[in-house]
């Protein structure tokens, strides 16, 4: 093989390599949507969890954050 | 269903700035970054007003219109959350935000500047309720323990109020009634104008306590 061939075959290969850096990689946002949140009437950790309401029942859950919202309320505390 | 909310009475606001440590310390809030700070106007003037500021779950929130990859969200409570695992932390929510929510935390020697970090209104993020996860990424879920964010409920005053909108509403809706007020009040004239003809005269508001 003539040398000169050799030489230009093999910086064609290397300039192949070196350029396949150069591509582009799909970017496609994979997140569709908003992602999902557990409910917060689903419950938390037990052992912290304030008594007075049922976990799962979001009617209770709702009463027992109004209830703690009220009770920032000092002055239905002095009636 | 409720519509969570913040509000901050600055005529109660003594800026002890318990909110900012509690929720440091409740949260696990990294060296850096404060959800809440306590903003001092006019300060060392007679008269100046302290407000707890933090993220105020806004109805229609820049921050989500913003964010290039989407990661915001409200949950059916109005509360205004985000995922970690999809923030690019860009800080384009930081430039939206009017009352400088969002913070990132600066790890590294080249001020590197890591994902976005705000108020969870104790309610966790998109990792399961009370997890292990969920701590360590967003802090603790107070909501699903059926308990209103820390900041509000340890405020020695009750400046800071929390919960469900109207229920919020109601509170402050009775000491203005109790206390009077009007054109005095601070940032009344920024809500209502400098008009002094409009506020509710003390002989008014004493009455409407009465009823």
């Amino acid at each position: 093989m003539n040398p000169r061939r050799y030489l230009r075959a093999l910086a064609t290969l290397l300039a192949l390599f070196a350029l396949g850096a150069c591509g582009q990689k799909p970017q496609t946002l994979t997140q569709t949507g908003a992602p999902a949140s557990e409910a917060p009437w689903m419950g938390g950790k037990p052992a912290f969890t304030a008594s007075g309401w049922k976990v799962g029942d979001q009617a209770s859950w709702q009463r027992e954050i109004d209830r703690r919202a009220q009770a920032q309320n000092e002055y239905v505390r002095m009636r | 269903m409720a519509r969570m909310k913040f509000i901050c009475d600055t005529e109660r606001c003594i800026n002890c700035n318990g909110c900012v440590t509690a929720c440091k310390n409740e949260n696990e809030v990294p060296w850096g970054v404060n959800r809440r700070r306590v903003v001092t106007m006019n300060e060392g003037v007679p008269g100046e007003k302290s407000i707890s500021v933090a993220c105020m779950h806004c109805s229609d929130a820049p921050c989500m219109a913003v964010c290039p990859v989407s990661c915001f969200y409200r949950t059916p409570e109005g509360v205004v959350l985000h995922d970690k695992d999809v923030c690019i932390g860009c800080g384009y929510c930081s430039y939206a935000c009017p009352f400088g929510a969002p913070q990132f935390p600066a790890n590294g020697e080249f001020g590197l500047r890591g994902k976005m970090d705000k108020c969870t209104f104790c309610a966790g993020g998109p990792a399961p309720n009370g997890s292990e996860e969920q701590f360590k990424e967003y802090g603790r879920d107070r909501l699903a323990e059926g308990k209103l964010p820390i900041c509000a409920e340890m405020c020695s005053t009750k400046a800071l109020l929390a919960g469900d909108g109207e229920v919020v509403a109601d509170i402050l809706r009775d000491r203005v009634l109790h206390r009077g007020g009007g054109a005095e009040l601070w940032g009344w004239g920024t809500a209502y104008g400098k008009g002094e003809a409009h506020a509710p005269q003390p002989a008014a508001a004493s009455q409407g306590s009465q009823s």
